[in-house]
């Protein structure tokens, strides 16, 4: 299948996909067995309890937009310019080539309205900031060798089973290659002490999603051109679980008070 | 039948597919039921009912707008089939294909002002590519979920079929065929009705089949939240999508009152 799909040669992942497929199994298994758990003892209205993982490690966009609306605002731009660049199309105009691509993704009223808003000063400021986290974004998606084919703004609405936990996420850049699945975040940020464990939790949700074990998970920073490639493991899986549960903890006691 | 719940992971939709079952037919009367019940002098506004405006109990549709989520089934569906049919050698050269043959509908007057290749044409390349993107991104999710299929089509369209005398139209999604089986892709996560979703899914397949066959099984998937949803069907849920569907004819005010 990989010649329909364009996938690049890579080499032959050397894990097992029955190791795998078992990992994953235990890894459902022991989620739900903590969340039910933890559901049981936080007596709580009836509603799904939607939990945004990368906002348990304090990630951008999973804040109140009035926060600091024109860093969402550079965020969402330059993530929408992903696909741009992974077409091969010129950067001839960042923003609005970003504020394109951003229209015909339908865009949160909110966020849109901030657009708007802004006054000159502000609006040549976001300007001048997407066009230099722009270049840097091409640079860098360059260097990490991502292939158009890559999937772009992928999301995660993981219901636990038997219990009201919906665990959110979104990737920004998902490609697959004979050894496995690679996921990319693009943050606008430099990357923080927060960034491990939102590659750990990305990996997390996309086992998830798929059933399938990452090959790596990486992080690649917009702001100053770093960048980290995870290898996952099953100890990759294991913290990020326990990161899960935490936040699912934490907000169940939130409920509470 | 009861729906049974598996977890996605590579080949789990080809192992749900049932190849063991004699097909059954929908009863002959059905259709004229359903006649009777939506249609008559008195029917009212002109409606698309399908899965999503049951499980949203007859709920109104916000207004349609094209944008990538509207857009990328439609033309993903149409560059797999070109895929498949082996007329592409590659997703990337089929949705180019798709793309070019959009543009040209638009640009000969072919397609309307709200179709997608209008929509498509009226768009930036940053747009395009945007939207093409969202367009692989779905098809290749797609050729994932048919991993292991021995073998599998994707059809043209979802299942449309007009109800006699009325002012309704029944809709049935549909994005791969395979061993007398559907496969209907969602996004998002499967609420507390998707079952009623896929018996009505399952009811169109029946309707616009030319002897009524059912299809022997529905498998409705959702990527985004890595379930499937398996309906080994029986005129038992076709049944059942029926009554759906007149409860939500109703509460969406179709027709004057179901009783």
């Amino acid at each position: 299948m990989s010649t329909l799909v364009d996938e690049p040669a890579a080499p032959t992942s050397t894990r097992s996909p029955r190791a795998d497929a078992e990992l994953v199994a235990a890894l459902r298994a022991e989620l739900v067995d903590r969340v039910g758990r933890l559901v049981i003892s936080h007596p709580r209205p009836e509603g799904t309890l939607a939990v945004a993982l990368a906002a348990g490690v304090g990630v951008r966009g999973v804040v109140p937009i009035d926060t600091a609306p024109l860093a969402r605002l550079r965020g969402t731009l330059i993530a929408r310019l992903i696909p741009v660049v992974l077409a091969g199309v010129g950067l001839a105009d960042p923003f609005a080539q970003a504020v394109s691509a951003w229209r015909v993704t339908g865009p949160a009223p909110a966020l849109l309205a901030h657009l708007r808003a802004l006054d000159a000063e502000e609006r040549a400021r976001l300007h001048a900031d997407v066009a230099g986290h722009a270049r840097t974004l091409a640079r860098s998606l360059a260097e990490l060798a991502v292939p158009e084919i890559a999937r772009v703004a992928q999301r995660c609405v993981i219901p636990v089973v038997s219990t009201p936990v919906v665990l959110t996420d979104a990737l920004d850049l998902v490609w697959s290659t004979p050894a496995g699945p690679h996921l990319l975040d693009v943050t606008t940020s430099p990357l923080g002490h927060e960034a491990a464990a939102l590659r750990a939790l990305h990996a997390f949700a996309w086992t998830l999603r798929t059933g399938r074990v990452p090959r790596t998970s990486a992080s690649v920073s917009t702001a100053t051109g770093e960048h980290v490639t995870d290898e996952v493991s099953a100890a990759t899986l294991a913290g990020a679980l326990d990161l899960v549960v935490a936040q699912v903890t934490a907000q169940l006691a939130g409920d509470e008070t | 039948m009861s729906v049974d719940l598996a977890y996605l992971e590579p080949g789990v939709v080809a192992s749900l597919l049932t190849l063991d079952t004699e097909p059954e037919l929908l009863p002959p009367t059905l259709p004229a039921a359903l006649a009777r019940r939506l249609g008559g002098p008195e029917a009212g506004r002109r409606q698309t009912l399908g899965a999503w405006s049951v499980e949203r109990r007859g709920a109104p549709a916000t207004p349609f707008a094209w944008s990538t989520a509207t857009a990328r089934r439609a033309l993903g569906r149409s560059a797999l089939r070109r895929l498949v049919r082996g007329d592409d050698g590659t997703l990337g050269e089929a949705l180019a294909h798709v793309l070019e043959h959009r543009l040209d509908r638009a640009a000969s007057g072919y397609a309307g002002a709200g179709s997608l290749g209008a929509w498509l044409a009226g768009l930036d390349t940053s747009g395009r590519v945007t939207v093409l993107g969202a367009a692989r991104a779905w098809a290749v999710s797609m050729l994932e979920l048919t991993r292991g299929m021995a073998t599998w089509s994707v059809p043209e369209s979802d299942a449309y079929y007009a109800v006699e005398r009325s002012r309704v139209t029944l809709r049935g999604r549909r994005d791969v065929v395979a061993a007398r089986s559907l496969v209907c892709v969602r996004a998002g996560r499967p609420s507390a009705t998707a079952g009623a979703g896929l018996r009505v899914d399952l009811l169109v397949a029946g309707l616009t089949h030319p002897t009524g066959e059912l299809p022997a099984q529905i498998v409705g998937v959702w990527p985004d939240a890595g379930l499937a949803l398996s309906l080994r069907a029986s005129v038992a849920d076709a049944r059942r999508g029926a009554r759906y569907v007149l409860a939500a004819a109703a509460a969406a005010g179709v027709v004057a009152a179901v009783a």
